[in-house]
């Protein structure tokens, strides 16, 4: 997944790339692969790596979605198998043949229909799907409606390192008043881990 | 020719062509989708024959039911029995997307008597809202169509997920499945070549641009659809905002650029020319191509809307209902329609130049 990172460590050389393929040989996007367990390795390139990579920006008013599903779908596994110069950088193939227990549809009929079969797919190719929605949608969360529920996202269940940081910079801010009510709220919810 | 086709002046234009929203001017119609899937059931890419009709059995039943109270006149619009070209009047009607029409699995579509509404059973998704209103006005219509979902949500399980929302066929439409689309009509900025520099800020914004049937990048009849292109890590109130901040600078610019034309002397004259030149080529035309056609229309549409005197100065007898009804019924599958049976590209363009001139010009 290519971003445009404003990250002052990308403006480094790029990782990637020989003398000869980099006019300029600043990194100036961030390359983010996730492999086959979900982990996740960092490249920072210059535009024309990222380019032989496969990253090249799509047109999002002249290509279809269908037509970009499929392209971008048939980039995942390939991306950064090989670096510029053909040598191996993340060797290992995709497991084709895995199949959803939820409808029976494999990887690799996901990658050539651009659709998924059922809505169990979601968890089974879930690894792929991330890398793809953060291509596609540039994010990965929903952050909208649920079922049966006004206009916006469910609130967030409140943490204990929420209400410690809250109440840290309400007292740097010598709000005291607001330091008291976040102190009984910390207290509440400590209690509440207790009996848990 | 033996028929004697003329456009029947009671049929109902739909929402989509009313003239009278806000800002109709420019927009013509603003529609908003939200694509949902039942739990418990493969996505319509991926059934077999049985699972297709059990779930229609499903749906043309429970779906209707719930309108019923809420919506008028609704019907189940059954896809299976169509002719070709039937399928296809429901498309250049905006009921259905040619999605639905032209993929072979059983599909049925429930619509409204203003067709207002429709909802695509057994699309690309199990259902499809897509709920229509004159003008610039999506906040109207997706408080009609989040009215209707909540329906929804009550009378069925919907596939859902915490973390990606609402679950589709395709990873494109997930999370709020929500796509908010205007119909414009941007002759001007075509014209003075401003369409390019409008692309490209849609674009940048993560905006969609279309034509009027979903087609490439020039529009045809300089009708555009803008909309937005991602539907997941924005809330609905975001994702209506981008499109309603976008859509508002583009009437704007439109109308500046409309201004331009109309006012300068020079301007002027050439945009006289154009009028008068799509006046000529409707009324003299022996056949008449859509594309011709579209493109004579969109000149008389801004003449309209602009104020143009079109019945001293060209001796037109049109207003906007009319030329509105004219745009649809020029549509290839409705004039095949307004004589009940199939027509080459050839008898088309005959019987469209003839539709053309009897609705404008009289017998």
């Amino acid at each position: 997944m290519p971003t445009d990172s404003a990250d002052p460590m990308s403006q480094g050389p790029c990782t990637h790339c020989g003398q000869s393929a980099c006019k300029n040989g600043q990194a100036s996007v961030h390359v983010l692969d996730f492999d086959e367990e979900g982990n996740v390795h960092d490249h920072f390139v210059c535009p024309a790596v990222a380019e032989a990579m496969g990253f090249v920006q799509q047109s999002a008013s002249t290509v279809p979605n269908a037509k970009l599903i499929e392209s971008l779908l048939s980039d995942i596994g390939a991306t950064i198998s090989t670096d510029i110069q053909g040598a191996p950088i993340q060797p290992g193939a995709l497991p084709h043949g895995q199949r959803c227990a939820g409808c029976g549809l494999t990887l690799s009929e996901f990658r050539k229909k651009g659709r998924v079969g059922c809505p169990r797919c979601y968890e089974t190719f879930k690894t792929h799907i991330l890398r793809l929605l953060d291509r596609v949608h540039g994010a990965t969360t929903h952050v909208g409606r649920f079922p049966g529920q006004p206009n916006a996202r469910r609130p967030k269940p409140v943490t204990l390192t929420d209400l410690r940081q809250q109440l840290e910079r309400a007292v740097d801010a010598e709000d005291y008043e607001a330091a008291a009510r976040l102190r009984d709220a910390l207290r509440r919810l400590e209690e509440g881990a207790d009996t848990q | 020719m033996t028929e004697q086709p003329k456009i029947p002046e009671d049929n109902t234009l739909g929402e989509w062509l009313r003239p009278g929203g806000p800002d109709s001017e420019v927009a013509l119609c603003t529609r908003v989708r939200l694509a949902r899937n039942l739990q418990g059931h493969r996505f319509s890419t991926n059934q077999n024959q049985r699972d297709a009709e059990e779930l229609l059995e499903i749906l043309t039943v429970e779906v209707p039911d719930l309108l019923r109270d809420r919506v008028r006149g609704v019907r189940v619009l059954d896809l299976t029995g169509l002719d070709p070209y039937e399928r296809e009047v429901l498309v250049e009607r905006h009921l259905v997307s040619r999605e639905l029409a032209l993929h072979p699995r059983p599909a049925a579509a429930v619509v409204d008597s203003d067709e207002s509404l429709s909802i695509m059973l057994n699309e690309e998704d199990h259902l499809r809202s897509q709920v229509f209103r004159s003008g610039f006005a999506i906040e109207e219509a997706f408080s009609e169509a989040e009215s209707i979902d909540d329906l929804m949500v009550e009378a069925m399980p919907l596939a859902f997920s915490e973390e990606f929302g609402f679950l589709t066929s395709c990873p494109t439409n997930l999370g709020t499945g929500l796509r908010v689309s205007v119909l414009v009509h941007l002759p001007a900025m075509v014209w003075a070549g401003e369409i390019e520099k409008m692309m490209n800020a849609a674009q940048n914004t993560n905006l969609a641009v279309r034509g009027l049937y979903g087609e490439g990048s020039r529009g045809v009849g300089d009708f555009y659809q803008i909309s937005n292109q991602v539907t997941l890590g924005k809330s609905e109130d975001q994702l209506r905002e981008d499109v309603s901040e976008a859509v508002t600078g583009v009437i704007k610019w439109e109308r500046d650029t409309r201004q331009t034309l109309l006012e300068g002397k020079t301007q002027r004259r050439k945009t006289d020319d154009r009028i008068e030149e799509a006046e000529k080529s409707l009324r003299r035309a022996r056949a008449l191509d859509s594309g011709t056609c579209l493109d004579a229309m969109s000149a008389l549409r801004l003449a309209l809307v602009s104020g143009v005197d079109l019945a001293s100065e060209y001796g037109l007898d049109l207003d906007l209902e009319r030329l509105n009804r004219l745009l649809l019924y020029t549509q290839p599958a409705h004039l095949q329609h307004l004589v009940g049976r199939a027509l080459s590209p050839e008898e088309r363009d005959e019987l469209r130049a003839e539709v053309v001139q009897r609705t404008i010009w009289g017998d």
